[in-house]
């Protein structure tokens, strides 16, 4: 062991508290000194061993300091939790302030929807009332028609002649304003549900994956726009045939684009109902194009509504668009 | 509220946190305690920015933070930059050094101030082979002889840590205590055949 005055000041240079020209004189001795050198060296080691144990200490300082950042409320939080702690004051605001305006925006789109639908219901009754005064009074004229038409059996007058002529011609006007009344609005429908549906690209269907030559015909027709066809074709296929699984696929697209929407509307509910994972979304889009073309405004609302309550709904633009249409009929 | 409970709180210059550095003892504490929670998230910032985790630069902050007390206690230690800019690089050069990133750009700072530090580090603690056996060394040693070294360590005056260890014969016998141990210790780094070897291949280059 050296002796202590050499171990002091060994211990001086190695924490750097040696004036300059002690150090200097020191390390030239350790380099012509191997006896030197290895007491250094141990002397140094010595030293690194005791502050690995004494950084132990602040370790659990560390710790405790750590929570005091972290936690803002602390009694006396350290200047560095001003950012901390104001971060996340300003991500709680904000988090609040996501919130309450996304409820604020959950219940106005619900008051609108509901109003929309109040608005709707008003409409309908509107020109349900004047498609029934227009059905009464034609029913009143077709009864005085009628009437007058027993009483000229009795007589040629020819008063009542000119008077039946002229409730004939009121009556076939009355009758061509119902229907086209009706006939605007039918047709209207359909046009809006087959131009909503060009905009997908339902109206292909790839490859169906099916070997079956019957089945890969349909499927080829289909995709050709010959849409008859893939229904004369589909429905070759026995009802209890294990085909039967991709008739139900392709079926009421076919039935769609032929625009037989009537026939369409079960063909979808048997979609949904058989293959709820992944057709749900399909089925309800295309049965709202459905009753919207078959003027089933009821069930259209209702199917609308549904959609709508899904913003991620992958029909959810077509149930805006629809709006529009419904708020006509 | 935040702010005047902030204000409550010590604030250091550079300056007073290498004097307090210096000084050890509860100076010392209380000057890691204001640098540890003013430049901490300063750390752990620079080091995920760098593509390293949170435990990643806490754990860098606790293997450099001794190492760096050590440099800027010496005398003649020179301040070349703000502290804690000091501080972020050095913890910042012992987390490259760890993930073997040699050469990633360097933040702030590529001066002989920091690669000074930097070597020193890399010798004193990333052979952690070497950090084992120190460790292993230590266990030897009494409860005791090792809470004066601690003491000693962290910068206590020979006065305190004789209050401290209730030594009845005051300072005098804390340093003659501390001198027994640290000898004690030495002895038994002497007597380990590994460490001879590594100093051994210290001598050799």
């Amino acid at each position: 062991m050296a002796d202590k005055n050499l171990h002091d000041t060994i211990e001086k240079y190695l924490l750097g508290e040696l004036i300059p020209s002690e150090r200097e004189q020191l390390e030239a001795d350790i380099a012509i000194d191997a006896k030197l050198f290895k007491q250094v060296e141990i002397q140094r080691l010595a030293l690194l061993g005791i502050r690995r144990l004494a950084a132990a200490d602040m370790y659990g300082n560390f710790d405790k300091w750590d929570k005091e950042i972290d936690t803002p409320s602390s009694p006396s939080p350290p200047a560095e939790t001003k950012t901390t702690g104001k971060v996340w004051i300003w991500a709680s605001t904000t988090l609040l302030l996501l919130l309450l305006a996304g409820a604020i925006w959950h219940f106005g789109e619900i008051k609108k929807i509901k109003n929309t639908q109040q608005q709707e219901n008003q409409e309908i009754a509107r020109r349900d009332s004047i498609i029934m005064a227009l059905r009464a009074e034609f029913q009143q004229k077709e009864e005085e028609l009628s009437d007058l038409l027993k009483r000229t059996e009795l007589g040629k007058d020819s008063t009542l002649n000119a008077e039946i002529k002229r409730l004939r011609e009121e009556l076939d006007q009355k009758d061509k304003a119902m229907r086209a009344l009706e006939s605007r609005n039918t047709q209207g429908s359909r046009q809006f549900a087959m131009q909503l549906a060009q905009k997908s690209n339902m109206s292909t269907r790839g490859d169906i994956g099916s070997d079956d030559p019957t089945l890969a015909a349909a499927n080829k027709a289909y995709n050709n726009s010959k849409f008859e066809e893939a229904i004369r074709l589909l429905n070759s296929i026995p009802k209890n045939d294990p085909r039967q699984a991709q008739v139900v696929q392709l079926m009421p697209y076919a039935l769609f684009y032929a625009q037989r929407f009537q026939q369409a509307i079960p063909a979808f509910m048997n979609l949904w109902e058989q293959d709820p994972d992944f057709e749900a979304m399909n089925a309800q889009g295309y049965l709202l194009l459905c009753y919207i073309a078959e003027g089933k405004s009821l069930e259209a609302r209702q199917m609308r509504l549904t959609i709508l309550q899904n913003p991620k709904h992958k029909y959810y633009k077509w149930a805006n668009e629809a709006t529009s249409i419904l708020k006509s009929k | 509220m935040l702010k005047s409970l902030l204000s409550m709180s010590q604030s250091f210059t550079d300056q007073q946190i290498i004097e307090s550095f210096r000084s050890g003892g509860l100076a010392r504490e209380k000057a890691w305690e204001f640098a540890y929670k003013n430049w901490r998230d300063r750390v752990i910032g620079t080091i995920v920015n760098k593509g390293g985790t949170r435990d990643e630069a806490k754990e860098s902050l606790q293997e450099a933070f001794m190492a760096f007390e050590q440099r800027v206690r010496r005398p003649d230690f020179v301040l070349q930059h703000r502290l804690s800019t000091y501080f972020v690089s050095c913890v910042y050069r012992v987390w490259a050094k760890k993930k073997k990133e040699r050469k990633m750009e360097i933040i702030e700072l590529e001066s002989k101030h920091v690669s000074d530090f930097v070597e020193s580090v890399e010798m004193d603690i990333a052979q952690t082979d070497l950090a084992r056996l120190l460790d292993e060394t230590l266990a030897l040693l009494g409860e005791r002889c090792k809470s004066i070294l601690r003491h000693f360590m962290n910068g206590f005056s020979m006065k305190e840590i004789a209050e401290k260890m209730d030594f009845s014969g005051g300072e005098q016998v804390a340093r003659n205590e501390k001198r027994k141990c640290i000898e004690r210790y030495e002895n038994y780094l002497h007597e380990h055949p590994d460490i001879l070897q590594h100093i051994q291949n210290q001598r050799n280059g």
